[in-house]
């Protein structure tokens, strides 16, 4: 199946691109089922298509996505779990965030120093 | 009382214009510890000091610049001030935050907030000083400024720095201010205080200039603490939290916004905009960046310049044909509505067109929506060229509205009309030109979608000042998964009043809304900033019963200047046609819809079903 990734706001500054269409497979899980592909995959097929994103965008281990970025899908959707199922010709928006809520922030991101420390 | 504060003087300097006149009022720590600073005391000081119904341009309107208790601080973002009035554009609290030196140099004026009252018999400037502990009152000069009339607000800046010193510090109005252009700005630094009108405010009071310079300090109860929280707080600000307004500042929004089909455009007629990739601040970035620039003690730097090229050759050039380019900064709000509002995909004509408002002391949402009101008018053969001075004013006719943006700073011709606001110039043309007259209370909307941001819709309707984004940004919630942002139920009111409360709460400290992603929790870090510099043994749960507080006290305050239920809605083209486009099509907002989510906000405050606040919380508040 294949996808649609359109970069927006910073991330579109790092790949020095508009959009990058990705193709998945099919995944099959640890007990024999096959389900569609996920977002999680999305994102590794788009770290591997736009180098320049792991890091600043996705993180260099899971490819999640960085503090600070959004994904939606087709213009309507908020997504913020990486195994969310995708469909064939989806288009995900990869959105620098402008305000809070859901965003798919990969593990070791989070802060280690507290603001408050009296 | 004074001295055992910190973090505040404890005390107002009020001016007399009418009798050249003025007087140091003390100010309880228990009214600065009930309200915070900032927008919460310009709402207290307001209430405080005008007569009910007082004409928003009449002498006895109060106009009130106000500072925080963090400004003046190691915190970053903190450089900032409240200007409040009663509005000319929606009768209700008109209050304005800017970024600046001004704000530091408020601080150090030895007051926590001037209250300019009265009208001077002729054009003034009045220069404020007051040097320290060492002189027992300030010194308040009133310099004629006949000679200033016309100057841009740049202009008036400068040739007051001219007269005074380059260590002061001024805050301004250019030609709409004076010509009481009801969306007139305060300009100060290159910054302006933008919306609800004080600028027209300052105008009415002959007031050209407002000029600060002090030498007072303030000190904070836990310095050593409070620097190694701001050396935190600096170091998240640089880092991925910030990474949006750094790299490209606001005007990331519009392309984001026309993908989720939320960006208003052609007098909200459409949710897309066509030109939306040649406006965009992507491609703004990348053809045409210079720089960036930060506000006074601010490390995030959201400010974007952008390369324009004006197509004349410079003044005083050698002639050789070279364009003269300059640099201008540019955010979303003003790219939204000076861009797809009027139906303009010319990022150098915008970008034109943004830096003459700042020049003129115009509210760019304002001008915007006013004109886009009447370019809509003109499509439906409601205003005839005749009634607009000739102009062929379709949607993206630049000339067109180059030349209404100059008139409305006149008040000539038609643009007397339009410096009136979208909601006075359609009550006077009538035809059902109010159907598409864009504002809430009188102000026009920003650039946010409401039929595709319902709990935003609900911020907007119930919003104190009007149609504002910032001072209950609901759009937070739609921009997430917390809720379904196409749907709209009950439970909308109590996220628009946490929202509410916790703007107040930033609004007064004061804090720049781009950190707040910045706080591990912000009630948490709200007190802990507030404590380190008071000494206050304030906590979260206090922090949020002073956000409610204030955001009561304007609501307070609205009522006692004739608000009724039917103020908090939307304009009927909201709730009477779906959306048209974009990947929200056929999307409506219903009356029910947003009726049930008012009501769920009145719930959620304690409010009466009609949106009237109880006895008891007057009480409470003492009023």
């Amino acid at each position: 199946m294949r996808c649609t990734v359109e970069l927006l706001g910073v991330a579109r500054l790092r790949a020095a691109r508009r959009a990058v269409e990705v193709r998945l497979g099919e995944r099959c899980g640890d007990h024999g089922g096959c389900g569609s592909a996920t977002v999680a995959d999305a994102l590794t097929a788009l770290a591997a298509a736009c180098p320049a994103l792991v890091g600043p965008v996705l993180t260099p281990d899971s490819h999640a996505l960085c503090t600070g970025y959004l994904l939606n899908r087709n213009g309507r959707e908020f997504i913020d779990r990486a195994d969310a199922p995708l469909a064939n010709g989806d288009r995900l928006l990869l959105i620098s965030s402008a305000a809070g809520g859901g965003r798919l922030v990969a593990p070791g991101t989070r802060r280690k120093k507290k603001l408050r420390h009296e | 009382m004074s001295d055992r504060l910190c973090g505040y003087h404890g005390r107002i300097l009020v001016v007399d214009l009418t009798r050249q006149a003025w007087q140091v009022e003390p100010l309880p720590a228990e009214m600065l510890r009930s309200v915070l600073g900032g927008t919460g005391l310009a709402t207290r000081l307001l209430y405080d000091l005008t007569p009910p119904q007082a004409d928003p341009l009449g002498p006895e309107n109060a106009l009130l610049f106000v500072g925080s208790p963090l400004v003046g601080t190691p915190l970053t973002t903190t450089s900032k001030f409240t200007v409040a009035a009663r509005s000319p554009l929606t009768g209700f609290i008109g209050d304005s935050l800017s970024s600046s030196h001004l704000a530091l140099e408020l601080k150090r004026c030895g007051c926590d907030a001037v209250v300019l009252l009265g009208a001077a018999a002729r054009w003034s400037t009045v220069a404020i000083s007051w040097v320290g502990p060492e002189e027992a009152q300030p010194t308040v000069r009133f310099h004629d400024a006949s000679d200033l009339l016309g100057y841009d607000t740049d202009a008036t800046a400068a040739a007051v720095r001219a007269q005074l010193g380059g260590r002061w510090r001024v805050a301004s109005i250019g030609p709409a201010g004076e010509a009481l252009v009801r969306y007139a700005t305060i300009s100060n630094d290159g910054r302006h205080a933008g919306r609800t009108g004080t600028g027209a405010v300052m105008g009415s009071k002959r007031l050209k200039a407002l000029a600060l310079c002090g030498g007072w300090s303030v000190p904070v109860a836990h310095p050593e603490a409070l620097a190694a929280t701001a050396e935190r707080l600096r170091e998240r600000s640089l880092g991925p939290d910030t990474a949006k307004y750094r790299e490209l500042g606001t005007v990331a929004n519009l392309l984001t916004f026309d993908r989720l089909g939320t960006l208003p455009t052609r007098n909200f007629q459409q949710a897309t905009f066509e030109g939306a990739e040649r406006l965009s601040g992507e491609r703004l970035h990348t053809d045409r960046y210079v720089r960036r620039t930060a506000c006074a003690n601010c490390t995030i730097g959201c400010e974007q310049l952008f390369r324009v090229s004006n197509g004349k050759r410079a003044a005083g050039g050698n002639g050789a044909g070279q364009k003269h380019q300059r640099s201008r900064r540019l955010e979303y709000e003003t790219l939204f509505a000076l861009g797809p509002l009027l139906g303009i995909d010319d990022p150098d004509f915008v970008l034109h067109l943004a830096a003459r408002c700042d020049e003129l002391g115009m509210d760019t949402i304002s001008t915007g929506g006013t004109i886009a009101w009447a370019m809509e008018g003109a499509e439906r053969g409601v205003l005839d060229r005749g009634a607009l001075d000739g102009l062929d004013l379709r949607f993206g006719n630049k000339k067109a509205v180059a030349t209404l943006v100059e008139r409305i700073g006149s008040r000539e011709g038609v643009g007397h009309l339009l410096a009136e606001g979208s909601r006075r110039a359609a009550a006077h043309v009538g035809h059902g030109s109010a159907d598409w007259a864009m504002h809430v209370k009188g102000l026009e909307l920003p650039g946010y979608e409401p039929r595709s941001l319902k709990t935003m819709a609900l911020g907007l309707a119930i919003g104190s000042r009007g149609a504002c984004h910032n001072r209950v940004p609901t759009y937070e919630a739609d921009f997430s998964t917390q809720v379904d942002r196409l749907a709209a139920d009950a439970t909308r009111g109590q996220l628009a009043a946490e929202a509410e409360d916790r703007e107040a709460v930033m609004d007064s400290l004061i804090l720049c809304k781009f950190i707040r992603k910045c706080l591990d929790n912000f009630d948490d870090d709200a007190a802990h900033f507030w404590r380190l510099v008071t000494g206050w043994d304030v906590d979260a749960a206090e922090m949020r019963q002073v956000g409610a507080r204030i955001s009561t006290l304007k609501k307070v305050y609205n009522e006692r200047e004739g608000w009724r239920r039917a103020d908090d809605t939307l304009p009927p083209r909201l709730l009477a046609e779906p959306l048209p486009d974009g990947p929200a099509s056929g999307t409506a907002l219903t009356q029910v819809e947003l009726d049930s989510m008012i009501a769920g906000y009145y719930t959620a405050r304690g409010w009466s079903a009609g949106g009237r606040v109880p006895a008891h919380q007057r009480r409470e508040l003492g009023v």
